[in-house]
């Protein structure tokens, strides 16, 4: 592809330009300011289009968008592809974006949207060609994407357009879906864990709710056994009350003996006393009348003492007759009771032993009740644990995806390894041509970083002076560029890229360019790349930018 | 006499679990037996033979007490059970233990028993899981008195791991009618002598086509039986051969006026088929959100022609990834990473 023509009617500071360069190498000159970068951004733009909303925040469309005059931001490219010549007019402006292709030979508009201008770039796209020939200011490295262009590049390197396999996408749609998979059978197997779980926690439950149980019955057993052990014979009469009459009669029965006794000492007393008396021994010198006052008093203490004889002794007669009875009436009392006690006891005791045993049946039976459900739950449970038939389905999805991941990373690998070699051998031919043979040999590691031979030492860019590493960098763009362009060889676009090339470095570089096919586009503030093109005798066209 | 035979009733399970009309589903199993009680009752049938499995699980004290109250509905009726693999005579279950009313015969042995119900002048054979898994082949040489009773042998199992048996031995067997349950599908394995009765209810979506039970009579030694369908649910297959231009909005559209067509005890079953995406189970999804949808399969896959593709891209990264997936060993998972990697690359 050449350019012929370049039209900007109103992009960033340019406007209304008209360019015509050469098919070699151009120069494009101008001091700072004077819109050299956005020429360069104005031919990718034209080229590959441009998003409004890409590299937001601050993406390339605000920034090139005119102030005032919205609706002429725009412009057109003229070029050649295999001879044939094409018209390409694209308005940016967002809201009348348009694009326009047309073949001028036979005036026919062809389909941007149809790919018809991505065939007649052979196929490059936007990422591979900004990572390759259109090298911004202060933008030597590459991007970071790179490396995944590259890999992709080498695994179809060797295949014809047709069999062309975005390598990235592939992987890419696969962890996706992978994903996906993984999703769906999480939340089912989280699913099935919380009811598993739900299930546990239920059969725990059940199982203290049995435990509970059997040790009812077992408490109830045992106080069934210690109930007959100790019963306890029972008694209506008071015993206390029996006993305290007991005492209180025996005291006075006592009494009745003491009172009884000194009775018999009054009689004694009064007879002993009256006879002796009576009979010749007058106690009493005393007149006749005292003496019979007191033998008088003697009868009356006899008689005294024999009715107190009498008395007491029918009052013990009595006493002892009552306390015989009262032993009577409590002997038989007790052998009554214990009769009547004994049948109620027993009558008492079957009918608890029968509602003991309906209890025990109850709780024997509630028991198996739990059981029985503590068995369904168990089940339940087992049934639960086994994964479902879409859980093992997803599993085996999932497996699969690895399996297809791994198989075509390690597919790639092989054929990145194969042609390694190649893409090697052309950048290192490129590095040997810019730095007149000092560096010869260039490798690619595993993650596509670059490193120089110098003799056994593996350098890698950063450890080489800046010029070292553009050169370097150079090398790769322009190497690889070769390979992404080689259906159809595309403009190079060079902004301020020898800015810190010596002299030296700047004539080797210029040389390489003089030799190529492409045609080049060189920005620069400085005119030593002019000079040294006119010294060596290298033809270019010059443009002259100013402010 | 008339004879009914059931098995597999299944009461308690919960078909459907995790779809609205799951607790629907659960009444079905009890709608069904009564159903039986029913026409029991109605025809005076006098022997009703229950082969097993009556109870999804271990049956529990009220659920017994319901069954029971069904039973004394027929008093007249003589009704025979065993216990099947699933509700299996558990040492720690009351149901061994119950008190049936009197014209319930149960099997409590696990050995070959028989009893004989004098005024129907029949015999019956059979005995009572005690485990979840019986491996004998117990069916076989059953020593059966021949003196003009009618021989019935009332059985559960069919698989190897459930009292496994050999059609042709039962057929040459002396009894008059064999009723086996355990198999969920209703078939005669030997016309009017063997029959599974399948199912009353089916219990699960795989269970496809008619289920209910087998009506006959036995007059001396001549058996005939019938299949008689019981409609609570049903399952229906709707196979689907699908291809990329059909969405799957199409697809959900023709589903649902097949389903609206359909009597409303019918569930469904989708199976699809054909050329489509390997990996299309947000359709599934959504096809099975949809009402009386019991289950999708998806056994779409891309239509390629591995051995083509091989050809054509034979120095290229398609070809070699077929070639070294179809040398690993073939299994399921290598059969759809094969699919999945092809269909990742091939995609625009």
């Amino acid at each position: 592809m050449k350019i012929t023509e370049i039209q900007i009617k109103n992009f960033g500071m340019l406007q209304n330009i008209m360019i015509h360069p050469l098919p070699g190498i151009n120069v494009i000159y101008g001091e700072n300011e004077t819109g050299k970068s956005t020429m360069q951004q104005f031919i990718t733009g034209m080229m590959f289009g441009m998003e409004p909303s890409e590299e937001l925040p601050c993406n390339k469309y605000q920034k090139y968008e005119p102030w005032n005059e919205e609706a002429t931001y725009a412009g057109g490219i003229k070029f050649e592809v295999a001879g044939k010549p094409f018209l390409l007019e694209r308005k940016f402006y967002e809201r009348e974006k348009s694009t326009k292709l047309v073949n001028e030979e036979d005036s026919k508009e062809l389909s941007v949207e149809c790919g018809d201008l991505e065939k007649l770039f052979g196929g490059i796209k936007k990422t591979a060609y900004e990572n390759t020939y259109c090298i911004s200011q202060a933008a030597v490295e590459t991007k970071e994407e790179f490396a995944g262009i590259l890999q992709n590049y080498f695994v179809n390197a060797s295949f014809n357009s047709e069999g062309e396999v975005d390598l990235l996408n592939a992987c890419k749609k696969l962890k996706h879906n992978q994903e996906l998979v993984e999703q769906r059978y999480k939340k089912r197997f989280a699913n099935r864990k919380e009811l598993e779980n739900k299930f546990l926690m239920e059969e725990k439950l059940l199982k203290k709710d049995v435990e509970q149980l059997e040790k009812q019955r077992e408490d109830f057993q045992t106080m069934i056994k210690r109930q007959h052990d100790f019963i306890l014979p029972k008694h209506d009469t008071n015993q206390m009350a029996e006993y305290l009459r007991d005492i209180n009669q025996k005291k006075k029965q006592l009494g009745y003996y003491v009172r009884f006794g000194f009775s018999w000492i009054l009689v004694f007393l009064g007879l002993f006393v009256g006879v002796w008396n009576l009979t010749n021994h007058h106690l009493l010198y005393a007149p006749q009348t005292t003496w019979v006052i007191f033998e008088v008093f003697l009868s009356c203490l006899f008689l005294l003492g024999f009715v107190g004889i009498c008395y007491w002794y029918y009052k013990v007669r009595k006493l002892k007759k009552i306390r015989r009875q009262q032993e009577q009436e409590a002997k038989e009392m007790v052998q009554n009771n214990f009769k009547e006690q004994e049948e109620q006891e027993i009558k008492k005791y079957q009918t608890e032993l029968a509602q003991k045993q309906a209890i025990q049946e109850v709780l024997r039976i509630q028991i198996l009740e739990k059981q029985a459900e503590l068995i369904n739950l168990h089940e339940e449970w087992e049934e639960c644990c086994k994964p479902s038939d879409k859980e093992i389905k997803a599993i085996q999805q999932i497996k699969a995806y690895e399996l297809a991941y791994h198989t075509l990373e390690q597919l790639s690998q092989n054929i990145y390894k194969e042609s390694k070699e190649l893409m090697e051998r052309e950048i290192s031919k490129i590095l040997s041509d810019l730095t007149n043979g000092k560096y010869r040999k260039i490798t690619l590691d595993e993650n596509m970083n670059l490193a120089v031979c110098v003799g056994k030492n593996q350098l890698y860019p950063w450890q080489l002076s800046r010029g070292t590493m553009e050169q370097i960098y150079m090398a790769l763009r322009m190497g690889t560029g070769k390979l992404f362009s080689r259906e159809e060889s595309m403009p190079i676009l060079l902004d301020e890229v020898f800015a810190s090339f010596d002299e030296k470095r700047l004539e080797a570089a210029l040389q390489w360019l003089g030799k190529q096919s492409a045609q080049i586009f060189l920005f620069t503030c400085q005119r030593r790349e002019i000079d040294i093109l006119e010294q060596k005798g290298i033809p270019f066209g010059k443009i002259m930018l100013s402010r | 006499m008339k004879f009914i035979h059931i098995a597999d009733i299944h009461l308690g399970v919960k078909p459907d679990r995790n779809k609205p009309w799951g607790k629907e589903r659960e009444k079905h199993s009890w709608q069904a037996f009564q159903e039986v009680i029913d026409r029991v009752e109605e025809e005076k049938i006098q022997l009703l033979l229950i082969a097993g499995d009556l109870f999804h699980r271990q049956p529990l004290l009220r659920e017994l007490r319901e069954v029971d109250k069904q039973f004394s509905r027929i008093l007249d009726t003589k009704v025979v059970l065993i216990a099947g693999e699933r509700d299996y005579l558990n040492p720690n279950s009351y149901y061994g233990m119950f008190p049936w009313k009197e014209n319930v015969y149960f099997f409590h042995k696990e050995k070959m028993d028989y009893i004989e119900l004098e005024n129907l002048q029949t015999r019956i054979y059979g005995l009572s899981y005690h485990h979840r898994e019986i491996f004998g082949y117990l069916y076989e040489n059953i020593k059966v008195k021949e003196d003009g009773y009618s021989n019935i042998l009332l059985a559960h199992g069919g698989d190897e791991k459930h009292i496994p048996f050999k059609t042709n031995e039962l057929k040459k067997s002396v009894f008059d009618y064999v009723a086996f349950g355990h198999i969920h599908k209703p078939m005669q394995l030997v016309q009017d002598k063997v029959v599974m009765a399948g199912a009353l209810q089916p219990i699960s979506c795989n269970e496809i086509g008619e289920h209910g039970y087998f009506i006959g009579e036995i007059e001396s030694h001549i058996c005939h039986v019938e299949f008689q369908p019981i409609n609570y649910c049903e399952y229906i297959p709707i196979n689907l051969k699908v291809n990329k231009e059909i969405t799957g909005e199409a697809l959900r559209e023709f589903v649902t006026e097949q389903i609206k067509k359909a009597p409303s005890y019918q569930f469904f079953k989708i199976t699809l088929t054909g050329d489509c995406d390997a990996d299309t189970s947000t359709e599934d999804e959504a096809l099975e959100q949809l009402d009386r949808v019991a289950q999708v399969l998806n056994f779409c896959q891309p239509d390629y022609n591995f051995e083509k593709l091989k050809l054509q891209y034979e120095h290229q990264v398609i070809g070699q990834y077929i070639n070294a997936l179809e040398k690993m060993p073939q299994d399921e998972i290598t059969k759809k990473a094969l699919y999945y990697g092809v269909e990742a690359m091939m995609a625009k």
